[in-house]
């Protein structure tokens, strides 16, 4: 497990190379399954396929059956496949999502509207958010949804963000999440829950606000300057004059109440200069227009997007660890004018991601990965999760997982600055998080405490893994049951000593050999310290 | 605590053997050295959520013909208001205390006024002007005002820049559910919503067996092995000092079971009596966002803020009696306690017209400590009620809060890299605290005049500011 060891010495040209060779290998004999890496490549803890890889970091892990058709059909076809995400029937988690919960397809003046509880809209948005990332197909897909949410974050604590994010994250976040940037960070400039989060209906030509017009450049397009490069305090203010008058419609009788509306009569029409381009007086919206096409036309944005899309698939350090990969994905950004699908595909089929398990420090599940993932590889059923939400459901799944989120400072959607959850290691490692990681893992399985006051003895009423469907509960000896769950739950092996701590734990100091009648009682918990060992918090 | 795999495993046999329970491979922490010099004062900060009214806690009555005119309807009566109900305390002749805050039977905090452990500072602002409750809390607890850059917070900067006495995995506790933003930063700090409940749950009958072969899935020398064995020392730790959980507060102090605030302070006080190397414990109180009802009509000593006050009050007092040697300037021997009350902003100096207050500005701060200059209310100067001398019709701030945070940070705490936990800022103390290594009490405050304090410049790199840009 000395991943720290492997980030010293572990100089990118083997794991490379390695990762190189790896590809090579999936693409002559892909429907080989359980391909393993050559000892090389991995870091003391036996590293995954590629497939398994790829359904652990471009997914939320891999349900049943998935894993099995990622190898069948070989990583490649499996990346362009999940890019191709509109052919793939989603149609089923819609359908209960619209039908269950109102306020997902409101307009809004309707969500504006929306009753006295101020509550209800926030969090139909975030438990359609977990619904959708346990039970869609579209699996890259849904991963970018999260990413973007981060990049452009908004925190529904905001004023009038709170119930307009229901807009943005249908009409910005889902629309554009694998189209192209440009059309996406113009959705999001459009929108009025970002409008109202980051204060730029308050940008008027008399009263110029410049939150907005830092943020759009600093944290959704060029990244943050240093030393007036790529650009000024200057070219703040100036962009500010070109986003005077983008607000929305607060009118309460307007029938587009809640809508965009740029208002000429707030626009500031002097003369600006953005980035070194002169902007001629009277352009009127068309000025800020202008604005998004130079970001997105500047060389820092394309390093930028593709740089957090490698720290989310690959590194927390991608500047330091693969500056050649972001070189690559930066350049793909140039090409292509800003096409999402490019970029990911110019990530996952590289060498650095094919390599990056062991390679670089790891990555480690945040809270909500780390719970989708869990329920996913143990097949919790849709029936499972009771969208009708309500505030005294107080033991439904959902509520019990936003309370535990709560706890873990990543509740979704409640962020409170611009720049999203933070993605590293370092930001999900606090005690009381470790402490929450393994008190979910127990409760999961039915192994937690019923006086336990969040999560009790049982997370889901009627579930746990090991009497999900399609789970075996039968086996010939302990360490059967042992290694079934290893593979089922991780889909690689764990070092030896550590299978023998699990089947010790198991068998209270017994063998693999013992007879599984004599431990069945211990196997909720036994999963429990599968889920919760490192193995499985690494993604 | 870096225990190697090949170490642990070593030890495992002997810890079968032993059939300890709790691991006994931990080594025993020692935080405090018999005969070292004393430390500096562990900090508690109470953040009030919402923006407490602070023109109705000290009652500036030395403005009372623009107080009274201002809030005809909510405003607290004067100390020589015979005719009402119930009165404010006279402090200094020109502010009050809120009765509620004051009285002996329920705050008490007029006898810790007179006492001189506590020293109040009025008109305390951050310098940017949002009235938003979101910014001014996200501002606040960064430390940097108008910016947010910055990840993490004052007093996880406070931490990285102190010089570690211990390893303790509880150096910083934040009680309640959601770590404070103030506590970001690259020092792990502990999210703790209740002591009972911070242990790995499960069946009694199996529970000590999993985190055994737990601790031991996580007994390698990776970066997040270390994490998790942080996290048994945590929980290794609470289980030595403070086993079951049962805590007898003293001398005769009284904790409400059922007020959250009173029951974090309780377990503040019993972390800082377990010695389990405690520096720093936030925790919040909300429901001060007054809008509407602030002040019951007949009696505006009474009503929702007075109840929000008295749980503040009461439960600090509790923990003051709790642990008095802690708060007694003649003590040398105990480690001492600073606890600083803030809230994002003030009222304003209008009543809204709803027996309510809206957002304002300038605001009252509460500091109380042996090591504080106390028996005063810190005005710098004060700056009036008169329209002119109001900012946006709300109390204008004369004192920067960081200037308050920062003198007990380096004089009670004994930090004196302040210009890296407020970067940017220029330090303007008041006299507020006495310097840690005085060690008696000083007769008068020697307040730090203003021209001469030094406009520290500097340039820093904290690793965990850039760490997701």
């Amino acid at each position: 497990m000395g991943l720290s060891r492997r980030e010293l010495i572990g100089g990118l040209g083997a794991a490379a190379a390695a990762g190189g060779a790896a590809w090579a290998e999936a693409e002559r004999a892909h429907a080989r399954p359980a391909l393993k890496w050559s000892a090389a490549t991995a870091a003391e803890m036996p590293a995954p396929d590629l497939e398994s890889l790829l359904l652990s970091r471009a997914a939320f892990g891999a349900r049943p059956g998935e894993l099995e058709h990622a190898r069948d059909i070989g990583a490649r076809a499996w990346i362009e496949e999940q890019l191709d995400f509109e052919s793939i029937d989603d149609s089923a988690v819609e359908d209960e999502l619209i039908s269950k919960l109102p306020a997902l397809s409101m307009r809004p003046r309707q969500l504006l509207a929306y009753g006295d509880n101020e509550n209800e809209a926030p969090q139909q948005l975030a438990l359609s958010t977990v619904y959708r990332f346990i039970f869609s197909k579209r699996l890259i897909y849904q991963t970018m949804v999260e990413f973007w949410s981060d990049h452009f974050n908004i925190d529904l604590q905001t004023n009038e963000a709170r119930y307009l994010k229901i807009v943005d994250d249908n009409e910005v976040i889902r629309k554009h999440a694998l189209g192209n940037f440009k059309e996406l960070l113009t959705a999001s400039a459009q929108s009025p829950a970002m409008l109202n989060y980051l204060d730029n209906d308050e940008n008027r030509r008399r009263a110029p606000n410049e939150n907005y017009a830092r943020e759009i450049m600093e944290l959704h397009s060029l990244g943050v300057a240093k030393d007036g490069e790529p650009y000024t305090e200057t070219d703040v203010l100036e962009v500010a004059k070109c986003f005077t008058g983008w607000t929305w419609d607060r009118s309460q009788t307007s029938p587009t109440r809640g809508e965009f509306l740029y208002r000429d009569a707030d626009h500031d029409n002097s003369l600006k200069t953005v980035l070194g381009h002169s902007i001629p007086p009277g352009g009127k919206m068309n000025d800020a227009m202008r604005v998004i096409d130079i970001l997105c036309e500047h060389e820092a944005t394309g390093r930028f997007i593709a740089t957090k899309l490698i720290r989310r698939f690959v590194t927390d350090n991608p500047e330091t660890q693969t500056p050649a990969l972001i070189d690559r994905v930066a350049e793909r950004y140039a090409s292509t004018g800003g096409d999402i699908k490019e970029m990911l595909y110019a990530i996952f089929t590289s060498a650095e991601f094919g390599a990056s398990f062991g390679s670089f420090g790891g990555r480690l599940s945040r809270p909500v990965d780390l719970f989708v993932r869990a329920l996913r590889v143990s097949d919790l059923p849709p029936s499972s999760f009771d969208l009708t939400y309500s505030r005294t459901a107080r033991n439904s799944l959902y509520v019990k997982l936003d309370r535990m989120l709560q706890t873990m400072g990543h509740r979704l959607f409640y962020w409170s600055t611009p720049d999203g959850y933070p993605d590293v290691k370092e930001a999900w490692s606090a005690s009381a998080v470790m402490l929450s990681r393994w008190n979910f893992g127990l409760a999961l399985c039915g192994a937690g405490d019923p006086r336990g006051r969040i999560l009790g003895a049982q997370l889901v009423d009627g579930f746990t893994p090991q009497a999900g469907p399609g789970a075996r509960n039968d086996f010939e000896s302990a360490g059967a049951a042992v290694d079934y769950w290893i593979e089922r739950l991780l889909h690689r092996e764990v070092n030896p000593a550590d299978r023998d701590l699990i089947i010790d734990y198991l068998t209270v100091g017994g063998t693999a050999g013992t007879p599984y009648a004599s431990v069945s009682s211990r196997m909720g918990s036994m999963i429990a310290l599968i889920l919760d060992s490192p193995y499985f918090q690494w993604r | 605590m870096a225990i190697t795999r090949r170490s642990f495993l070593q030890r495992g046999s002997l810890l079968a053997a032993s059939a300890a329970v709790w691991p006994s491979w931990m080594p025993r922490m020692v935080f405090r050295k018999d005969g070292e010099d004393p430390s500096g004062d562990v900090l508690i900060v109470v953040f009030a959520r919402g923006g407490y009214d602070g023109l109705n806690m000290v009652i500036p009555y030395l403005d009372e013909g623009y107080y009274f005119g201002r809030r005809p309807t909510v405003a607290i009566p004067a100390p020589d208001d015979l005719s009402a109900p119930s009165r404010a305390y006279d402090l200094d002749g020109d502010f009050g205390m809120h009765p509620v805050l004051g009285s002996p039977d329920a705050g008490r905090w007029k006898e810790w006024f007179d006492s001189g452990i506590l020293g109040i500072v009025h008109a305390v602002h951050q310098q940017d002007p949002t009235r938003s409750h979101f910014d001014a809390m996200d501002y606040m607890e960064r430390g940097t005002p108008g910016e947010k850059r910055m990840q993490s917070g004052w007093l996880g900067r406070h931490l990285e820049t102190m010089v570690a006495k211990t390893e303790s995995p509880f150096r910083a506790v934040g009680m309640g559910t959601m770590m404070q933003a103030s506590l970001r930063g690259p020092v792990p700090a502990v999210t703790l919503q209740s002591i009972a409940d911070f242990h790995l749950q499960g069946r009694t009958d199996e529970i000590a067996r999993f985190q055994e072969h737990l601790s031991r899935l996580y007994g390698g020398d990776g970066w997040l092995d270390q994490e998790g064995q942080q996290t048994f020392a945590a929980l290794d730790l609470l289980q030595e000092r403070i086993g079951s959980g049962e805590y007898t507060p003293e001398n005769g102090a009284i904790y409400l079971d059922n007020d959250g605030f009173h029951q974090g302070m309780r377990q503040i006080a019993q972390l800082i009596r377990a010695d389990v190397g405690l520096e720093v414990a936030c925790i919040d109180l909300g429901g001060w966002d007054t809008h509407a009802n602030q002040v019951n009509a007949g009696d505006t000593t009474t009503g929702n803020m007075a109840n929000r006050l008295r749980s503040l009050s009461t439960g600090v007092s509790a923990l003051i009696t709790d642990l008095r040697n802690r708060f007694d300037p003649t003590e040398k021997n105990e480690q001492g306690i600073t606890i600083v009350v803030m809230s994002e902003f003030g009222r304003r100096a209008f009543e809204n017209g709803g027996l309510g207050t809206d957002h304002g500005h300038g605001n009252a701060m509460f500091t109380f400590g042996r090591g504080i200059n106390g028996g005063k209310v810190y005005t710098n100067p004060w700056p009036g009620l008169a329209e002119e001398d109001l900012d946006r019709g709300d109390l204008r701030g004369t004192t920067e809060y960081r200037d308050v945070l920062a003198e007990i940070l380096e004089k009670r705490i004994g930090n004196d890299r302040v210009a890296e936990i407020f970067p940017g800022h220029i330090f303007n103390y008041m006299g507020l605290a006495r310097p840690l290594e005085m060690g008696t009490v000083a007769p008068t405050p020697v307040p730090v005049p203003t021209d001469e304090t030094p406009e520290r410049e500097h340039t820093i790199h904290l690793p965990w500011t850039n760490s997701d840009r």
